[in-house]
């Protein structure tokens, strides 16, 4: 979605940094855009890289109308205001906030500084409106507005009134001065409500902190829609990133979704474990489609994400190249894959339609895969002759059983055969050595599976393995060529779920976001390559209260960065604590494709099993031989181990 | 003609370059993309293409000295070709430079006595004066000499003279610490008082311009203290140019800061334009007040038979590291759009009309308008805009004024 030159690698790219035409140069609209652009509240729900802020840019006035000059199609209903929420924010908010012991003074804390934030995004939105009416106003009506400068000092003069705010001159500049001054004011008063002056005292010169956010934007909306003589115009507020807000005030933009204003709309981005933050069934509180509707950016079948990853692949590689490549020029660019591993529902189409979607070449390498399978696997080996298939004619054309049956468990015959140099039932597994070959994830579709339909995974994987064909010299077909692209995408999820910060589960332990996901890995990996052949291994999990209980922390990061990603939410769940995960027991989930090379894994996900059941089963150690670990120190050890870093010490 | 460009280029440094690399400012610290020669000649390319406004025009193209960095031969070389490119990029009849401290190897030690070097330690101006077109390109070869010989030239161009003065003069010479300033020699002195008066004599309907590299009144920057040390005869030159009776602009290098003031004297004080470097490697103090700048003075042609008379506006820019842009803020350097006038005008005026202005449009206007409508406010010395902020606040002027910015973005009332 952005110049090739403004990407270092390494899953960078953030729509955030960019410029309105940066953002809408190369967007490619995912299918869930041309419903954004309703009046309708929305929550944007999606792991890192899925996308949430780039469509929200993509709602802003400039970036849209640039996107629409060259992409026509519907209008948008609502002049949308961005309010970037990232880290640094945040983290200003936190601490002038967290030295306050009066809550009441630190929400009216959190009121005012969200407020000025949000005041001067709606500046800088009108600004740009006028700024732009003359190049976009004739295409956009609805959302750009002439002003001159007399109007100017009007809407200035208003907007200065209703927020209390002594500008120096009426112009947009004058009021963006005074809200910067208002900051400076807001980070002396914290300093004084932490040094326990009243709040009263406080207020009493500061009066604005009286009021809440929502009340100044109401009436500034109210208010500049009356002096531009524009009563019917709504204002969409675009808030991103609210997992990392206070709860505090997270919950009142929560409570806003049942707004009474019907100047105003939101639209929301959270990560897929931040909707947990939203309560429900609390009176008043904003309720799933009444309220908003619910946005997800996430896909949970290859063939849904399928279509708009080879969209983007196609225009990244375009671009990176300077060729024009479409997605239908994806195979013969990127080379077939050897076969296709369906997912369940499009197995149960096959199944349906007795129908197989393989190639010639495809088939050879199933009789083949079946024949050395059948050879080397004495579990195997029954298990066909148990079913009466013939391994040199493994059909999977008709509707029987046994045709259901081949087309199911191919891609597990591929893998295995891949791994396994022998299997009986009375010595087991005997593996295979040295590094085993890519080719299970090379070619197309499943090059392109890999990235889930993550925006920033189709552009950073299209990028490695760009890279790789620049500078080996070889075509992007090549086998040697994607395959280290691959190895790089592959490793940079590595390394960033190693590294990246989580709260123990429990005192005593310390793993990685990484160690979690591989005890999840391995425990699929187990059963496919170190037990009898499975026509139906667990290849997917259902996150259960004693994973929360144990885990929550690890699964909530696991789903945030797309390690994990949900297939089936659980049950709606009474009012939750911001601490909680309690919404995803009963949830199914599985590992990301795009970890599927780490643990040799085909790229399907099958039968659940409970998630503490897998992890058992990987290998993270359960609790008590944890804390057998432990006992085994010296007190001075257990010291030194409780005040190490959480991160970086592998078990 | 009623006016005359100048632009102004100081202090660029071209160092050594690396094995096998290309000689670059020091400010490019050895990366090709950071260079700000490479950059301005792009852009000039670029708006020249575009056919966007074209700021980057000048009839003269002026560089105080210190091309080259430590006397470096090959820095020279490149330097002045790409000074030479500059003059031509910017439509500039004539390149007129002097001599800085840079360019004569006055500091021999004991590497210098390795073989191949040896032959520079005896010449110490040999890289500069083998150049037939330097210290200006304009200069016949006997004039060239005269340069060398006396330390100083005249050049008379249309509308302009030029009084080229070669302060580095006593650089190659037996006195040890004969570098840390320049100098003006009392005979040389002596013979341009005599010569100025009678070419001064023919036509005052004209711009005077004295071009030096050492400052000639007392200049302290965040620089090492050896170079704070004022020229030699600096004062008595300011007292002969002053004496002249005609408006003189004093330019020179050396102290890498920008800086626009009146000399010392009463009647008829030059005006000392100090420009920062170009293309000098910037740290510590220094570092937090400016940047790297380039300028373009337009200076009306004033008649001067009866009193001295000057009027110039300053264009300047900065560099970002990648990028000429405006100099906007106070720690870019001299302020873009300043200016200057003798006789100095009364602002109180300047600030009546600007308020009735106002006053008359309903809102309030952008600076750049309030100056067009009124010329004055273009012609502001850097310490008069200071003062400015306050003035206006006095009068009932309401103003936006960014954080460290120069000029306020917008007035009102």
């Amino acid at each position: 979605m952005t110049n090739a030159t403004e990407i270092s690698g390494g899953d960078v790219f953030n729509a955030r940094d960019l410029a309105p035409n940066q953002v809408a140069s190369n967007f490619l609209a995912p299918p869930v855009f041309e419903g954004l652009l309703s009046k309708v509240n929305s929550i944007l729900e999606g792991p890192r890289g899925s996308g949430k802020t780039t469509l929200l840019r993509m709602l802003t006035p400039e970036a849209f109308s640039l996107w629409r000059e060259a992409t026509p199609g519907k209008s948008i209903e609502f002049i949308g205001v961005f309010v970037p929420a990232d880290v640094r924010w945040a983290k200003q908010l936190t601490a002038r906030t967290e030295r306050i012991s009066n809550s009441v003074a630190k929400d009216a804390l959190l009121h005012a500084v969200f407020s000025v934030a949000l005041n001067l995004a709606l500046v800088e939105t009108i600004q740009s409106c006028a700024t732009l009416h003359a190049r976009f106003g004739e295409a956009h009506p609805a959302i750009f507005f002439p002003l001159d400068r007399k109007y100017e000092a009007q809407v200035v003069e208003a907007l200065s009134y209703v927020w209390s705010l002594e500008v120096p001159l009426r112009s947009f500049n004058g009021i963006r001065l005074a809200l910067r001054r208002r900051q400076h004011e807001l980070s002396a008063a914290a300093a004084q409500l932490a040094d326990s002056r009243p709040l009263l005292e406080v207020q009493a010169e500061l009066k604005y902190i009286t009021s809440t956010w929502l009340d100044n934007l109401v009436t500034a909306v109210e208010s500049v829609n009356d002096v531009l003589n524009r009563p019917d115009q709504i204002w969409a507020i675009l808030l991103d990133e609210l997992e990392i807000v206070p709860p505090a005030l997270l919950q009142t933009i929560v409570d806003a979704l049942r707004s009474t204003s019907n100047k105003l709309r939101f639209k929301l981005a959270l990560s897929p474990t931040g909707s947990d933050l939203i309560p429900h069934d609390q009176p008043g509180s904003s309720s799933h489609f009444e309220d908003y509707r619910p946005v997800k950016l996430w896909y949970e079948r290859k063939s849904d994400a399928r279509d708009f990853a080879s969209r983007l692949f196609a225009s990244s590689l375009s671009r990176m190249l300077g060729e024009s490549i479409t997605e239908a020029d994806l195979l013969q660019t990127l080379g077939s894959s050897w076969a296709r591993a369906s997912d369940e529902a499009d197995q149960e189409y096959a199944d349906a339609q007795a129908v197989s979607v393989d190639t010639p070449q495809m088939q050879r390498l199933r009789i083949s895969a079946f024949k050395i399978l059948y050879d080397r696997d004495e579990s195997f080996r029954q298990l066909l002759d148990q079913k009466g298939i013939d391994p040199s004619n493994p059909s999977d054309r008709d509707a029987s059983p046994e045709g259901t049956l081949v087309r199911k468990i191919t891609q597990l015959v591929l893998h295995r055969v891949q791994e396994l140099k022998s299997y009986t039932l009375a010595a087991g597994a005997r593996q295979r050595g040295g590094a085993r070959n890519q080719r299970a994830y090379l070619g197309f579709p499943n090059l392109i599976d890999l990235t889930e339909g993550n925006p920033r995974w189709v552009i950073t994987l299209a990028e490695s393995v760009v890279a790789e064909h620049r500078s080996k010299g070889l075509s992007i077909a090549a086998q040697s060529v994607q395959s280290n692209a691959v190895r790089e995408f592959v490793q940079q999820m590595v390394a960033k779920l190693t590294v990246y910060p989580t709260k123990s589960s429990s005192p005593g332990r310390r793993w990685t976001p990484y160690d979690f996901v591989k005890a999840l890995g391995t425990s699929i990996s187990s059963q496919l390559f170190e037990g009898p052949f499975k026509t139906d291994p667990a290849m997917s999990f259902v996150i259960d209260q004693a994973a929360i209980d144990q885990f929550g922390d690890y699964i909530r990061t696991a789903i945030d960065l797309g390690a994990l990603v949900i297939m089936r939410r659980g049950g709606l769940a009474p009012l939750a604590s911001a601490e909680s995960a309690q919404t995803l027991v009963g949830s199914r989930v599985r590992l990301t494709y795009r970890l599927a090379p780490e643990f040799r894994l085909p790229l399907l996900y099958l039968k659940e099993r409970s998630l503490s059941a897998a992890l058992k089963a990987g290998e993270l150690l359960p609790e008590s031989e944890a804390r057998g670990k432990n006992s085994q120190r010296t007190p001075t050890e257990s010291a030194e181990q409780e005040n190490l870093p959480i991160q970086g010490r592998l078990l | 003609m009623t006016s005359i460009r100048l632009a102004i280029a100081s202090d660029l440094h071209y160092v050594d370059p690396p094995r096998d690399g290309v000689s670059l400012p020091a400010a490019a610290n050895s990366n090709p993309a950071g260079d700000p020669m490479q950059g301005l000649l792009t852009r000039i390319r670029k708006d020249s293409a575009s056919g966007a406004t074209h700021e980057f025009e000048a009839d003269y193209l002026v560089c105080p000295g210190d091309v080259t960095n430590q006397a470096s031969a090959t820095g020279f070389e490149t330097g002045w070709g790409k000074l030479k490119e500059l003059q031509a990029a910017l439509g500039a009849r004539h390149l007129i430079a002097t001599t800085g401290n840079h360019e004569v190897h006055s500091r021999a030690g004991e590497k210098d006595n390795v073989i191949g070097l040896s032959t520079q330690v005896l010449d110490p101006l040999a890289a500069i004066q083998r150049h037939a077109d330097y210290p200006c390109t304009c200069l016949e070869d006997e004039a060239r000499w005269v340069y060398w010989g006396r330390g100083y030239q005249i050049v008379e161009e249309p509308n302009i003279l030029f009084l080229v003065i070669n302060s580095s003069h006593f650089h190659p010479t037996t006195r040890a610490n004969e570098f840390e300033r320049g100098r003006i020699s009392d005979i040389a002195l002596e013979s341009l008082r005599a010569e100025l008066a009678q070419r001064i004599a023919k036509d005052k309907k004209r711009v005077f311009v004295a071009l030096l590299h050492h400052h000639p009144i007392p200049h302290e920057a965040g620089t090492a203290p050896e170079e704070n040390i004022q020229m030699h005869n600096g004062s008595q030159l300011i007292r002969l140019l002053e004496d002249t009776n005609v408006a003189w602009l004093v330019i020179h290098g050396h102290k890498h800061e920008g800086r626009l003031i009146d000399a010392q004297g009463s009647n008829n004080p030059p005006t000392v334009f100090a420009a920062a470097s170009f293309g000098a490697s910037l740290d510590g103090v220094l570092a937090t007040k400016t940047r790297q700048q380039f300028y373009v003075l337009h200076l009306e042609i004033c008649d001067q038979a009866i009193e001295p008379t000057a009027k110039f506006r300053v264009r300047a820019w900065h560099w970002t590291g990648t990028s000429w842009e405006p100099a906007r803020k106070c720690a870019e350097g001299l302020p873009d759009r300043c200016g200057y006038q003798r006789p100095s005008f009364q602002r109180q005026p300047v600030l009546d009309a600007l308020m009735g202005t106002l006053t008359e449009s309903e809102s309030f206007l952008k600076w750049d308008e309030a100056a067009a409508k009124h010329p004055e406010l273009g012609h502001l010395t850097p310490d008069q805009i200071r003062f400015m902020k306050t003035m206006m606040s006095n009068k009932g002027i309401k103003t936006t004024w960014g954080d460290d910015d120069w000029f306020p973005q917008e007035v009102g009332v």
